[in-house]
């Protein structure tokens, strides 16, 4: 019984081979989102262009500047006297941002009155323009903590704490409503890198397979097929089987680039990612076959495989937008969606050093959910043309 | 009962209110040709479909090699052979992986495969085009392809649906004489046609129309009967048959 899967296997993965659709689905597409994701991500938050505009010239000042410059989520392009051509410099987009360090701020400063400093942001991109708002303000938080502490721990009166505590009423700081409210740590390929191996693996699985059945109706190839003696679960199963490699590659694809290209720690078990991926990318295959076997429509089949597999991925699973923070009948929704159990679980895995301890109620809820999904496609498929 | 013949009692298929095959009964015997005859939407492919286990029939009963259609689907196909009217091989395969795949799907033995393969190609006209992609092939080569798969495993009764369609008339004659070839071997043989002149040759005729066979017998016996003479065409008994059905 398991000695038909191998034919239909193999021709399965020439159709693959020799369909420039398919191979664009499978491979193209994965490639240009880790591109997308990882790089577009990437250039957010670090190397945010800025100037400042130095009016006060002290020491403290060119402190200041000094630390915005070393920081590497900034790329410090030039340093002004006047504020003149400011307004030029963000108009051309040459800078996302300008810190403006106004006359007598080092003086405030020492006098312990409120010291300001001005932030000018390019707003046509909110996102950069919340990020590195948020940065320059922690930034300029921590130079003055470790400056009032700094302070304190000379005059030597009291506790470091005590002192800072009551000169927090003099710190020079921008609106303290502004919060980096995405990724606190700075890390967003982190955070979207490993939530990228299931929205990959979901392009290829759920979109292709619920072609390849339909597909076969179609061209009528499906008639000479079930003339033969083939058993439901042998064409179910050969059909699966290398789009089922195709995923593991993906895995692999996802998760080399994640590492080696962007940086992203994976602290946890690779078996345990492996198992969870296999899992998952059983429920995505199954998801679209049983969409194919049961429209018999390649038109019809494809346009559901979107809307129930590749959107709810992308968009329901916490894979861009944390789920908590959807509508609460949203919520209720994303329970059903497999990626969202998914993501969590590569996320634990990549980034809190998940194994099975960690991992394994979503695991088991996965391959049952799997298992239900592959069996309504044996159960589905009919080997007889009404 | 036979292990290779085809026996129909009151075969029929609805398709909602519309019947398609009407109470069809027939019997063929092992190592025979039988000819379904009959227009375009008469019946035929409905009935070659049920004979080979992939269409449900609604009532009556039939056993294709001592197998119950009703109920022993798995078991006829693995002893029939079917070729279907569209052409069915995957055109984005080539030719030696279109055998192969059929091969695979019958689990014929790694020598087994070579050797049919190798006649296959041969009987195909298709050797030294073995890695061609199938929709490279003209009419007449795929349609040979097409047989070849269908035959690979030896099957017992051969069903064939229309199988000269969308062939020249030189490719059909060519075609025709492998059909004979095959029944020669012992390969009973239900094809379907609408053309007159190639059914000539087999041992028996059924014509359908409108869903139900209206005339069934030897090329000969079907002359005598309906035109009154030896020398008339079949095309002349298919007039007369129908035309008979129609004032019946």
């Amino acid at each position: 019984m398991i000695r038909r899967i191998t034919p239909i296997a193999r021709k399965e993965a020439l159709h693959i081979r020799r369909d420039p659709r398919s191979l664009f689905l499978a491979i193209g597409l994965p490639m240009f989102l880790v591109v997308l994701f990882g790089y577009a991500i990437t250039l957010d938050i670090t190397h945010v262009a800025i100037a400042v505009v130095d009016q006060d010239r002290t020491a403290l000042s060119r402190e200041f500047t000094a630390k915005l410059g070393a920081s590497a989520y900034f790329d410090l392009k030039l340093t002004l006297d006047t504020p003149a051509g400011v307004d030029r410099l963000l108009d051309e987009g040459r800078v996302k941002a300008v810190v403006v360090f106004p006359t007598g701020f080092a003086r405030d400063v020492a006098g312990r009155r409120d010291a300001s400093i001005q932030v000018l942001l390019d707003g046509s991109n909110n996102n950069t323009a919340l990020i590195a708002m948020g940065y320059i303000s922690r930034l300029f938080q921590k130079l003055a903590t470790d400056l009032l502490a700094a302070e304190a721990g000379r005059a030597g009166a009291g506790s470091a704490g005590g002192g800072a505590a009551i000169a927090a009423g003099h710190l020079p700081s921008v609106d303290p409503r502004i919060r980096v409210w995405y990724n606190p740590d700075l890390n967003s390929t982190d955070f979207i890198v490993p939530g990228l191996v299931a929205v990959v693996m979901m392009v290829m699985a759920g979109i292709l397979t619920s072609l390849s059945v339909a597909r076969e109706w179609e061209t009528g190839t499906m008639e000479q097929l079930i003339a033969g003696p083939v058993r439901a679960h042998e064409v179910v199963l050969g059909k699966l089987l290398p789009y089922f490699g195709l995923g593991l590659a993906q895995l692999a694809l996802v998760v080399l680039t994640g590492t080696l290209v962007f940086g992203v720690p994976l602290r946890g078990n690779l078996l345990c990612l492996l198992v969870a991926s296999s899992a998952f990318l059983l429920c995505g295959l199954g998801i679209g076959l049983l969409l194919s076997i049961i429209t018999r429509a390649q038109q019809l089949a494809f346009t559901l495989a979107i809307l129930l597999t590749l959107l709810p991925a992308f968009l329901l699973s916490g894979f861009m937008t944390p789920i908590s923070s959807m509508p609460r009948l949203i919520q209720a929704v994303t329970y059903v969606i497999p990626a969202r159990y998914f993501i969590a679980m590569v996320r634990g895995i990549f980034l809190k050093g998940y194994g099975f301890a960690d991992v394994w109620p979503e695991l088991l809820l996965l391959a049952g959910i799997a298992v239900v999904v592959l069996a309504a496609c044996i159960r589905r498929l009919r080997l007889r043309l009404d | 009962m036979s292990a290779s013949n085809i026996v129909v009692k009151d075969l029929t298929k609805t398709f909602g209110a519309f019947t398609a095959v009407n109470r069809v009964s027939f019997e063929v015997p092992p190592g025979e040709i039988f000819g379904f005859l009959g227009p375009n939407g008469a019946g035929k492919s409905t009935t070659i479909r049920m004979l080979c286990g992939i269409l449900q029939p609604t009532s009556g009963e039939g056993r294709v090699g001592g197998y119950s259609l009703a109920t022993e689907s798995e078991e006829i196909k693995k002893i029939i052979g079917y070729m279907s009217q569209r052409f069915t091989l995957y055109n984005d395969l080539t030719v030696e992986e279109n055998i192969a795949f059929h091969g695979g799907i019958r689990r014929l033995a790694p020598a087994t495969l070579a050797e049919r393969k190798r006649w296959v190609l041969k009987m195909a006209g298709l050797v030294g085009r073995e890695k061609a992609l199938t929709r490279e092939l003209s009419g007449g080569w795929k349609q040979r392809l097409a047989l070849g798969c269908a035959i690979l495993h030896h099957p017992r009764i051969l069903f064939l649906d229309e199988p000269t369609a969308s062939v020249d008339p030189v490719s059909r004659r060519d075609f025709w004489d492998l059909i004979y070839e095959l029944a020669g071997e012992g390969t009973t043989t239900f094809v379907t046609s609408h053309y007159m002149d190639e059914v000539e040759r087999c041992h028996r005729i059924a014509i359908i129309y409108a869903g139900a066979i209206i005339a069934l017998g030897s090329p000969r016996e079907l002359k005598m009967r309906f035109a009154g003479s030896e020398s008339a065409s079949l095309e002349q008994v298919f007039v007369a048959a129908i035309k008979g059905a129609r004032t019946a």
